[in-house]
């Protein structure tokens, strides 16, 4: 087994009830991809993500991650090594911006004084003002709130990160824009991106690797 | 103004008020919010946790009230668990709706982030659901203020003892400074939990101004010295068992006179500290039960009720209680005392409009048989329910009355003076004879038995306080019915309050007994 292999599925099958989703799927991440998992809805591709992250467990198959079997893994220990951004960053309503971006760093018990700096460090690459930490969500553009999704996803440097669909609500710009964003990141820090993305052209701009599903199976792996 | 004259009556009345409504209040919180949180993890207590608390919710209060008193007694225990049992379903139902109504994908992100259980409910679910849960308490607090006002039902004592206290001495002023006092309170306690609504999430979650964290901790402050000061305020009256004796009253202007007469006697002569616990809703079946479990000490009953309804015992044939042997049956079975009679009759009685029983000449109840299709009559419900009034007396005498109406016991003379009935049951001594300028009808066959009243008094109490036999038998053959009706018309027309009636009494009392 290569040591450089992240995320490692072998004859993963996953229902909902009757309803199969995942049919044996194999297939492996190495460490500094970045996947972008394509396919009509309703493929597969988020159940796919959400085994990773251990949101549902598979019915049948092993999932190996960072090291180590899936069933091994204390859940919510395996995920804090790990980001997540979902659509329109799903931020906390109830928690400023600079709550929001802190929340995986306390997580993983960094204290006040190390967030604070490491936010000041990564505000400019993600192109945010210091202005808009104190802001609550709903004050913010959905350009920005996904900014701030974004580095709170990797601000605690995960091995990791998970992106659902991050762009799907954004007008064409701002979209363009993030990707750009996304694309410096995985640049400046070769963490694994896996991301789900329903549009081929921003598979094409982000992607080392598209991972193009039907029908719970896995098509082609380019 | 009442306010000002009684201002210390008022007082007790508003802290008792506060302590009641919100020492329920917090127990209703915390309960409350324990089954939402329970109900919103557990899909299997939703299912009867949920329709428990609908449940308990539409029985009628005044029922729960009473419901409870035969397994908790009267008092300060019965009301909080009605108040709590009421509160649950505004408190169980928003926390579980606002728990249930977070966002999904919020959840989603920040267990995908590695937030436990215990974290995703601290950090997430609870801060996301406060603006609910504290829309619901501001509904339970309305609703625990206002139904406090119904406690003093069941002598547990609050704003509502005024109000009920001025519904039964006819006392409108009275009715108007309690209803408003628990209006007052409602609202202010309901702007009292507004003002938590948006700080308070703020709070939780850590990024408060320092202004909306004063006004958090400042108005935590207030209620808790508010609530403070009524316990001390409350307190003196209700500490030093020992020495304390209560005297209990049932709600009518006759029994707050004759509980005041026995309250001041008591006051005037010895040491003890009187608590009274006057206007107990339900009389003889809310009292008897607290007097056998030592809640209460001594009241004032009346003969046929004690006969007919404590002991249940049948009537002989000339309707006479054996006042001997009942007195027996008292100390045999409950370890109660007799002291003796007041020698006042407060019977049942029909009567009608002067007028009329000029107009049709009548006199008796068998002349009002002969005419009774022309007359609408109308009683307390419990006349109607209880075998000896009137199911019996239409059996004797033949009543075809035109129609019936049941009504609140207080409600008959003014039904009277509005024109819907024009015959009702009377009491011998009611004031309101004399004012309506009614005719007593005489009871001509001897269907009502005699309800001549008499202090009834804990053994257990006479062998504490030794001094009470003597100073309470003092009352004995001291108030005929013609008296009583007398101070009931001071009461209930003349508007004087019962406390200063019974201190005339007593004054006159004692220049006699000097003389």
């Amino acid at each position: 087994m290569s040591s450089s292999v992240i995320i490692r599925f072998t004859d993963v099958s996953f229902s909902y009830g009757a309803k199969s989703v995942l049919n044996n799927i194999s297939c492996t991440v190495e460490k500094g991809e970045f996947i972008c998992l394509t396919g009509r809805s309703g493929c597969g591709k988020s159940t796919l993500l959400r085994l990773i992250n251990g949101l549902i467990t598979q019915d049948g198959g092993e999932i190996e991650i960072i090291g180590k079997n899936s069933i091994q893994w204390e859940m919510y220990q395996l995920r804090r090594k790990m980001g997540y951004v979902l659509q329109e960053g799903a931020l906390f309503p109830h928690l400023t911006a600079y709550q929001n971006m802190c929340y995986c760093l306390k997580l993983n018990k960094y204290d006040e004084a190390y967030c604070r700096r490491r936010i000041q460090e990564l505000l400019p690459l993600v192109d945010l003002d210091e202005e808009v930490l104190d802001k609550f969500p709903d004050a913010l553009s959905g350009g920005q709130r996904q900014r701030v999704g974004i580095l709170r996803a990797i601000a605690h440097q995960p091995e990791i990160v998970l992106m659902d669909e991050p762009f799907s609500a954004l007008d064409a710009e701002t979209r363009a824009n993030l990707q750009d964003l996304v694309k410096k990141i995985h640049k400046k820090f070769l963490t694994t991106f896996v991301m789900v993305t329903h549009d081929t052209a921003e598979a094409q701009i982000l992607a080392t690797r598209i991972i193009h599903m039907d029908a719970g199976k896995i098509v082609s792996s380019i | 103004m009442i306010l000002l004259d009684r201002k210390e009556y008022f007082l007790q009345l508003l802290s008792e008020h506060l302590l009641i409504s919100f020492g329920a209040l917090a127990i209703t919180t915390v309960i409350g919010f324990l089954l939402g949180v329970w109900v919103f993890y557990s899909a299997k207590s939703r299912t009867f946790i949920l329709p428990l608390v609908n449940f308990l919710y539409t029985i009628p209060s005044i029922a729960m009230f009473g419901l409870l008193i035969p397994l908790v007694g009267i008092g300060l225990k019965n009301a909080l668990i009605v108040l709590l049992l009421y509160g649950l379903l505004p408190m169980v139902r928003s926390t579980y709706t606002g728990l249930a109504e977070v966002r999904p994908d919020i959840v989603e992100a920040a267990k995908g982030m590695g937030a436990n259980k215990y974290q995703l409910f601290k950090d997430i679910y609870l801060p996301l659901s406060l603006p609910a849960i504290l829309s619901g308490l501001r509904i339970t607090t309305v609703m625990l203020v206002a139904l406090t006002g119904l406690a003093a039902l069941i002598g547990a004592g609050g704003l509502g003892q005024a109000i009920f206290r001025g519904l039964n001495t006819m006392n409108t002023p009275m009715i108007v400074a309690g209803s408003l006092g628990v209006s007052l309170m409602a609202i202010l306690s309901d702007q009292w939990v507004g003002v938590f609504e948006n700080r308070l999430v703020r709070v939780v979650s850590n990024n408060a101004s320092k202004r909306e964290k004063r006004i958090v901790y400042l108005n935590m402050v207030v209620l808790f010295v508010v609530l403070f000061a009524a316990a001390v305020y409350t307190w003196p009256s209700q500490s030093n068992k020992s020495n304390t004796i209560t005297v209990a009253s049932k709600p009518t202007s006759e029994q707050f006179i004759l509980g005041e007469i026995i309250a001041q006697l008591i006051e005037n002569e010895t040491d003890i500290k009187v608590i009274r616990k006057f206007g107990i809703g339900g009389g003889t079946t809310n009292i008897h039960p607290a007097m056998t479990n030592g809640e209460l000490d001594l009241y004032v009953e009346y003969t046929g009720t004690g006969w007919m309804n404590v002991l249940n015992e049948k009537l002989p044939s000339n309707n006479q209680v054996d006042f001997t042997l009942m007195q027996k049956k008292y100390q045999e079975n409950y370890n109660m005392k007799w002291l003796g009679l007041l020698g006042f009759n407060n019977t049942y009685a029909l009567a009608i409009p002067d007028s009329l029983a000029q107009k049709f000449n009548i006199n008796t109840f068998s002349n009002l048989a002969n005419y009774s299709n022309q007359f609408d009559f109308g009683a307390e419900f419990d006349f109607f329910e209880r075998s000896d009034a009137y199911k019996g007396l239409v059996k004797k005498y033949n009543f075809k009355f035109a129609s019936l109406h049941e009504m609140d016991i207080n409600l008959r003379y003014n039904a009277m003076v509005e024109g819907k009935v024009n015959a009702i049951d009377a009491f011998t001594t009611d004031a309101k004879i004399v004012a309506l300028n009614l005719k007593v009808l005489t009871d001509d066959k001897n269907y009502f038995p005699s309800y001549e009243a008499g202090i009834v008094v804990r053994e257990e109490v006479l062998e504490r306080f030794p001094q009470l036999e003597n100073l309470l038998t003092q009352l004995n053959q001291k108030i005929t019915t013609q008296k009583m009706m007398q101070l009931n018309y001071e009461v209930e027309v003349q508007k004087k309050d019962p406390q200063t009636v019974a201190k005339l009494f007593l004054q006159h009392l004692k220049s006699n007994l000097n003389e």
